[in-house]
């Protein structure tokens, strides 16, 4: 007792000093800092993105998974009709897909793409659902990296066989292939060949599930180079579930192998084909065995038989026919003689083919992806159907413009340059976007000054300038001078527009080279700022066996340039191959900061520069050590020109780091993209916290703060453009206002949007709509603790304190976004049977511009704020016309509710004139007499017989609650017929009051009299307050 | 060194306050500080009227409940009612504004997610109604730290209970939607502003999402409690 009181003691003298130094500055995480802020995603999907693997349930079709390259896990219950993301909580970054076929519900999904390109991301290891998506279990093998193979033995679901390709950009000794008997609740590595070696490809017999086909690849990336093929690779056999593994490579080139797929016959075991990677051209290509895998034979050559085996190995044979194959490539092509000859299918197809689903159950139905997204045919593919809902578009880079709204530009992987709006009417459809250029799209842009250019560029510095009036484009690729060295294009070589001058463009090979002249001429402004180590300059030699020179291993060049938004003369640069270089005289000299930099390896990959908006000396660098292995978050500081740096990306941002923003307006704010999310620190770094609202483990590769709307725009690769509408609550956000239990920040004022007609139409499901920006007014808080006991809700006021409606309030800790509804209460209406007359009543009016104030009751306490609304000054209408709309607005308003009142009033007259009736005949003909005068007077005020469709009637009711609705909803002058409708409905709802105040008055007067004197109780009714506020 | 001390004497106590909660005293603290499993198991009938918000529109709701999963929900539009109820066996509507004033049966997708509704707590004796619960550890939810119990009801399916690790109340629950075209997606009910109706505790705003979207707002005007209820009026009329 005394022992355990003593310890107590001791652990509180440990914690105390410690706790209360936190306290003090307890940085803000999380969900608890970020509250209700959230992302918007806009696609688009017209171009969709990087498929890496597919998989469908054989008994129902309809029912597909998506793999993605790095935009996630999507899911389909409806053959495409709408597709979900179900796996955004997790690795963005699929490698296999594989569904157990006898129980759909159980998918297997391996991580860590397997299209080993440049710019491929990293997987987590392989997860398990058993209930079609809805929740997920990590499974293991979590230094996997990629996965390619997943094999379900048919006879035992919980035996799995896992092919591991593994680490891109390292030796790993995780490569191989994995079983497990325990439904993957551990592990056994069966295969394993070397550390370069992992598995590229599995396959099992149909019939028996002890016999296993693996195609082992040798393989390795860098940053300037790319290996295919090795002493490792190989073509093996087990017969013993994976005990034992033998090579099967008689008939095959006696050489050394590459990239190899695998694929047995469905129908037939005996039948086994073969993609081989050799560099003898005339030995690659597809092989077949018609002894399962004893002997192989060479049976086709073609093109894309052997086209970029890294990025194209995979191949299906058809499940009822061993001659028809499927080889996916740059083109799907289908063989239908056993490989012999191939016929390259569909037209107006993506091209580079990943993946391949034929239906067993009707085999003229197929399904690929590609690097545009997902096709489908259903005449054995003749002509295929594009699916347009699949968000996965994979941006490099972004920008925006000054345009209301702004547009948003950038280039992606295989799917060229394209803009689109950040908000359009009904949402931002795939018509929205208009495509600029072509190739790989990288960093593309307005001109500042001249609305009708565009610059945009593709792979290995193509730089074009494109005119939108005339839709034509002129390169504008600069060329070397006489007897100087070629110009060395990074992949993604950067183009940076100055801040300062709108006419001065940056675009960076070794050399830094400038153009005032859109591009007519360019300027050298430097030496060569890279190593120019030639050892880095190995890309026209890149591939392995296959060479492959596409300008991807494109090395010792200018990856990012940033001119300093204060000084002109003070530009960055940082290079693929780890320099950092910085000028003050616009070039005229040069500093190598490099070696200031502490802990980095050095010839590291410099992502991303971004120089301070306050201050000349401090500049922000990214430096992204993946492609050497290194997956540190390694973001770098400077506030003296680069002679010292820090370290400011803590251990708790994960990724690869590939861009940084620093706010605009608080220079503590800052945004820092990596490879597995946004991370944002409201404390120039001291803390970093993922954002995660809306937001998946998406690499952000560049971004870009909207000076005038206060955005966060993404270029996110893998799931399109990704906006933060409003970051000011971000920016207000201090440790101080943190201190308070709940504190408002400042909001500006919502420009009220006019309501606009004609947003869309029935294009059915299929279609991916981005999202529009929330353009309702809000008030934005801070709550230190969430809300959960007593009441808590606004009240809305104007600005005399008139009190105009309640609203729910936000509740949780943190930052709470709540929308302030900018109508007032709907009219209180009589009932009706007409559709047009009941949706006119359902909204209150719009209110005008101006400051509101507003309530929030939190239990016992009140806080007070204001918002402000303000018209759109772009809009047509006058604040006279707004006055009159407003007029005739509240006038109908107001004619509904006394209508409605009197409605009211005469059913109560009427029902209880019955049923006093009913209780005493005697005064019973009266009571009927009056009943029927009051009953025949409510008739004539709505029309309760129609169907709401084609059978509807209008009395006054209706009349009033149309044209209430028209005016109401147009924000400028009403009609001159509408003002003339408006009295001459008043008029007559004038005469109708006439008879009911009579009514009232007199006859009612006399029932109620005659009522009292017989005992009965008098026919009585809500007082026109009351009723209004029921 | 500092830290490493910090992250030990961390996970002592939080071990300990994680794990000295098993499943039962989470659930037993709830409905004890709620009202008492008592009174919830005496419950027979419970209305509520509230508060729809969608957006800008704003509908009266009434919903009637009563023992032996009867509930029949009425929202006024403009001096319309649609109505909603089952009676145990029959689901049906109301609904004018589709233009027919006649009760109508409800189609299969709808009656099912309308069986699901139970009157008393899934939670409440769980065992006895064939259901397990497991504690998931914690997760903050809105930035509070809550515990994350897992439902696995009797048919199968799956719902997430968040309880707040102070005051031992749901501040969230997760279900998933079990047919139609939303298929597995989840949906997440907010719930907050717990005040005493009688001798319970009863939220009275519960805030509805999907995707991590507000869907629906229902602010809770007040509950009866235990009024006596005719079985009649849960019954499709002409049945």
């Amino acid at each position: 007792m005394y022992r355990s009181k003593y310890i107590l003691l001791l652990l509180c003298l440990l914690i105390l000093p410690f706790k209360n130094g936190n306290a003090q500055k307890k940085p803000l995480k999380g969900k608890a800092l970020f509250g209700s802020l959230r992302a918007r995603h806009i696609g688009p999907a017209v171009m969709s993105g990087r498929i890496s693997t597919i998989d469908v349930v054989n008994s129902k079709p309809e029912t597909m998974y998506i793999g993605t390259a790095g935009g996630g896990l999507w899911k389909s219950n409806s053959a495409g009709a709408s597709l979900s993301p179900i796996f955004d909580d997790y690795t963005m970054s699929i490698g296999k897909i594989r569904i157990d076929q006898q129980h759909p519900d159980t998918v297997w999904v391996g991580t860590g793409e397997t299209w080993v390109r440049n710019s491929v991301s990293v997987g987590t290891g392989i997860y398990r659902t058993t209930n079609g998506g809805t929740t997920w279990e990590f499974k293991g093998l979590g230094n996997s990296e990629r996965i390619s193979s997943i094999i379900i033995d048919k006879s035992d679901p919980n035996v799995i066989y896992v092919g591991v390709l593994g680490d891109l950009w390292n030796s790993s000794e995780d490569r191989g292939i994995y079983k497990s008997i325990n439904g993957g609740n551990s592990w056994e590595r069966i295969f394993f060949i070397d550390a370069n070696t992992g598995c590229a490809d599995m396959d099992v017999d149909p019939e028996n599930p002890e016999i296993l086909y693996a195609a082992m690849w040798d393989f390795r990336r860098q940053p300037d180079f790319f290996t295919s093929g090795g002493p490792g690779s190989g073509l093996y056999k087990s017969i013993d579930g994976g005990e034992t593994w033998s090579k099967i490579q008689n008939g095959l080139p006696d050489e050394t192998l590459g990239r190899m797929a695998v694929s047995v016959a469905p129908s037939n075991n005996n039948v086994v084909y073969a993609t081989v990677e050799v560099k003898d051209k005339s030995k690659k290509g597809l092989y077949k065995s018609s002894d399962a895998g004893n002997n192989w034979e060479k049976v086709n050559g073609d093109f894309n038989t052997t086209v970029r085996p890294f990025y194209f190995s995979r191949m299906a044979v058809d499940p009822l026919n061993d001659s028809i194959v499927f080889k996916c490539g740059l083109d799907l092509t289908i063989s239908k003689d056993g490989g012999s000859s191939f016929r390259t299918v569909g037209s107006n197809v993506h091209s580079d083919i990943h993946d391949v689903w034929i239906d067993p159950n009707n085999t003229k139905h197929i399904i690929i992806g590609t690097d545009g997204g997902i096709y489908e045919s259903y005449d054995g593919g003749y002509l295929f159907k594009m699916y347009m809902n699949l968000p996965v578009s994979q941006f490099y880079h972004v920008s925006v413009d000054m345009e209301s709204p702004y547009n948003v530009y950038g280039g992606l992987q295989d799917n060229g340059s394209w803009y689109g709006p950040s908000s359009s009417p009904g949402g931002i459809s795939n018509q929205d976007w208009k495509m600029t250029y072509g190739g790989d799209g990288f960093y593309s842009f307005r001109h500042p000054v001249d609305k009708d250019i565009i610059y945009a560029e593709y792979q290995g510095g193509e730089i074009i300038r494109y005119n939108e009036k005339t839709g034509q484009a002129k390169s504008i690729k600069p060329y070397p001078e006489a007897d100087q060295p070629e110009f060395r294009f990074n992949w993604n070589a950067p183009v940076h527009i100055s801040p300062n001058n709108p006419e001065r463009l940056y675009f960076g090979s070794q050399f830094l080279l400038k153009t005032e002249d859109r591009g007519e001429s360019w300027v050298k402004i430097s030496t060569d700022l890279t190593t120019n180590d030639p050892g880095r300059q190995r890309q026209k030699k890149s591939g392995g066996l296959s060479i492959d020179n596409s300008t991807a291993e494109n090395n010792t060049t200018i990856y990012a340039i940033s001119e300093s938004p204060k000084d002109e003369e003070v530009i960055w640069v940082g290079t693929d191959d780890g320099y950092v270089q910085v000028t003050q005289d616009g070039g005229a000299t040069w500093n190598n900061v490099t070696n200031n930099i502490p802990d980095i390896k050095s010839g590291t990959w410099i992502s991303y520069i971004e120089a301070s908006h306050y201050d000349r000396d401090v500049a922000y660098v990214t430096i992204d050590g993946h492609r050497s292995g290194d997956m540190n978050s390694y973001l770098y500081k400077t506030t003296d020109l680069g002679l010292t740096w820090q370290q400011t990306a803590t251990e708790e941002v994960e990724g690869y780091c590939l861009s940084v923003r620093e706010d605009l307006v608080n220079s503590g704010l800052l945004f820092l993209g990596t490879e597995f999310g946004l991370y944002i620190t409201v404390d120039g770094g001291n803390s970093w916290s993922r954002f995660e609202n809306n937001l998946p483990r998406v690499g952000i590769r560049d971004m870009v703060i909207h000076p005038r709307d206060h955005a966060l725009i993404m270029a996110s690769h893998g799931r399109g453009v990704i906006i933060l509408d409003d970051i000011t609550p971000l920016r207000q956000m201090t440790p101080e206002v943190t201190e308070n239990d709940l504190y408002f920040f400042e909001t500006e004022p919502t420009v009220l949007k006019d309501p606009g007609s004609g947003t869309s139409w029935y294009s059915g499901a299929g279609n991916f709509v981005g999202s529009n920006p929330d353009e309702s007014a809000k008030i934005v808080y801070y709550m230190k603790k969430r809300h959960t006991f007593g009441k808590m809700y606004l009240e809305i006021y104007d600005s005399e304190g008139n009190f105009i409606r309640e609203a729910p309030a936000g509740k949780s800790a943190g930052i709470n976004i709540v929308e302030i509804p900018i109508r007032s209460r709907k009219p209180k209406a009589p009932p009706t049977n007409n559709r047009m007359a009941l949706v006119g009543s359902l909204f209150g009016p719009s209110l005008p511009a101006g400051p509101y104030k507003v309530k929030l009751i939190k239990g016992k306490d009140t806080y007070d704020s204001q918002f402000e609304l303000t018209y759109d000054s772009n809009s047509p209408y006058s604040n006279e016309d707004r006055k009159i709309q407003y007029e005739y607005t509240r006038k109908l308003y107001n004619m509904t509710e006394d209508l409605a009142y009197i409605y009211y009033v005469l059913q109560e007259m009427t029902t209880q004139a019955k049923s006093r009736a009913e209780s005493d005949k005697k005064q019973s003909k009266k009571l009927l007499a009056f009943a029927e005068t009051t009953e025949r007077l409510a008739s004539t005020l709505v029309s309760l017989s129609g169907d709401f469709y084609v059978d509807e009637g209008e009395e006054i009711g209706e009349l009033i609650s149309q044209l209430y609705r028209y005016v109401s909803s147009y924000p400028g002058k009403p009609s001159d017929s509408q003002i003339d409708q408006a009295e001459i409905l008043d008029d007559k709802l004038d005469i109708i009051k006439e008879k009911f105040e009579v009514l009232v008055s007199v006859n009612l007067q006399k029932i109620n009299d005659r009522l009292l004197k017989n005992d009965l109780e008098p026919i009585s009714y809500l007082p026109k307050e009351d009723f209004l506020k029921e | 060194m500092k830290n490493k001390i910090l992250t030990i004497i961390g996970l002592i106590l939080s071990v300990s306050v994680v794990y000295a909660q098993d499943v039962d005293e989470i659930i037993n603290n709830y409905f004890e500080n709620t009202g008492g499993a008592d009174n919830y198991e005496k419950m027979q009938t419970l209305q509520v009227k509230a508060v729809m918000n969608q957006g800008e529109m704003q509908l009266n709701m009434k919903m009637i409940q009563k023992k032996g999963d009867k509930l029949r929900a009425e929202i006024q539009v403009q001096g319309k009612t649609i109505i909603q109820a089952y009676d145990g066996e029959t689901g049906w509507f109301i609904n004018p504004l589709m233009g027919s004033e006649a009760p109508q049966k409800m189609p299969p997708e709808m009656l099912e997610e309308m069986q699901q509704e139970k009157f008393e707590s899934e939670l409440l004796n769980y065992r006895d109604k064939g259901h397990s619960v497991a504690l998931e550890g914690t997760e903050e939810i809105e930035g509070t730290e809550t515990f994350k119990l897992k439902l696995t009801k009797n048919n199968g399916d799956i719902e997430y209970y968040f309880f707040d690790t102070e005051y031992f109340v749901p501040i969230m629950q997760r279900a998933f939607v079990k047919s139609g075209p939303a298929k597995g997606q989840e949906t997440e009910t907010y719930i907050s502003d717990y005040q005493e109706v009688g001798e319970f505790m009863m939220p009275f705003f519960i805030d509805t999402r999907m995707n991590g979207q507000s869907v629906m707002k229902m602010t809770i005007e007040g509950y009866t409690l235990n009024e006596e209820i005719d079985d009649s009026i849960f019954v499709m009329p002409g049945e």
